[in-house]
């Protein structure tokens, strides 16, 4: 089996539409599967994650695709510094059994853009 | 220099697998020691990575896993630990679990109080099991006793990050430094990761 995500565009701003299409092939049983936009933090510390909205998809054909969309949250913004990142994307998952189908990185932010965090080793 | 670039960030040093342990053997011995076990070992030497590896086990074999993470900034109360009990006796109550098997964890099990720790081994029923960490052997039968070494910290690196040009000395510098608490070793890689070379940095100082 195998699955897509295929997005309209990778940069969001908050409350913007982020549509794009799941389409997939080979998948010889009907699939309940749930998308899932979510947040998650990476560096020196422990991972925190957060799940902002998520919508149930059938996959009932061999083969097939279904558009989807969300509204892109307003906060945590995604940003990046020596300590710590907050990043946005997109993951499908099966149900019941909640196998990581595929998945999909995008950035959520003021203006599209991966905010830069100060590292206060190099502040003045 | 991003986060998510950093080859020691914290999301790829949670995925070490435990090193040379067979985690079959250890379940067989789980249930010689009829579902009670004990992982001991000193800070930073992979406890509750055995025991998050344990739990996914667990999972994949359709147990139902309840955890509690007990560290310096918790305060340890009575509904802490009933909380780990109170839920699956309404779940069993209402039959929606007939026959799955119930794992219990609890990581830090020697900041539980004697007393707290006796009154939740009267509560525990016979049937769940029971899964700790601790820093000292006692509460329950032994499962796995932890030991790090400088060889063990270069497997760690070696694992994150793959032709890391850390050398048997740095290690065992590092090792030295950070008393052989390796998380806390991997932390100081962290710190000193330099995008510009791709190489860890050498230990600021080191105690030999």
């Amino acid at each position: 089996m195998n699955y897509q995500l295929i997005l309209t565009k990778n940069n969001f701003r908050g409350g913007e539409s982020l549509t794009g299409t799941l389409s997939w092939t080979d998948v010889l049983t009907p699939t309940t599967t749930e998308l899932r936009l979510y947040w998650w933090t990476e560096g020196k510390g422990t991972m925190d994650v957060g799940v902002a909205a998520r919508l149930t998809l059938e996959c009932s054909n061999q083969q097939g695709q279904q558009p989807f969309s969300f509204i892109a949250p307003h906060e945590p913004v995604s940003c990046s510094g020596s300590l710590l990142s907050i990043r946005w994307g997109l993951e499908l998952v099966a149900l019941p059994k909640q196998e990581r189908l595929t998945e999909a990185n995008v950035i959520i932010s003021y203006d599209g853009e991966e905010i830069p965090l100060a590292d206060n080793n190099n502040a003045t | 220099m991003n986060a998510h670039h950093n080859p020691f960030r914290m999301s790829r040093i949670e995925r070490i697998p435990p090193q040379l342990v067979n985690r079959d053997a250890l379940w067989q011995q789980f249930s010689q020691q009829h579902g009670r076990g004990a992982l001991i070992g000193p800070h930073g030497s992979g406890k509750t990575t055995l025991m998050e590896h344990l739990q996914r086990d667990a999972q994949q074999r359709g147990w139902l896993v309840r955890s509690c993470f007990i560290n310096d900034t918790t305060c340890v109360t009575w509904s802490v630990l009933s909380n780990l009990l109170i839920p699956l006796a309404q779940q069993k109550s209402a039959q929606q679990i007939p026959t799955q098997r119930i794992l219990i964890c609890i990581d830090g099990a020697e900041r539980i109080s004697p007393w707290l720790w006796w009154r939740f081994m009267r509560r525990l029923p016979a049937d769940h099991a029971l899964l700790i960490t601790s820093h000292r052997a006692g509460r329950l039968p032994t499962l796995h006793q932890h030991t790090t070494s400088a060889a063990l910290l270069r497997w760690c690196v070696e694992y994150v990050m793959p032709n890391s040009t850390l050398t048997s000395e740095q290690a065992h510098g590092l090792f030295a430094q950070y008393h052989g608490n390796i998380r806390d070793c991997l932390r100081h890689l962290y710190d000193s990761w330099d995008s510009s070379t791709h190489r860890p940095g050498l230990p600021t100082q080191t105690a030999r």
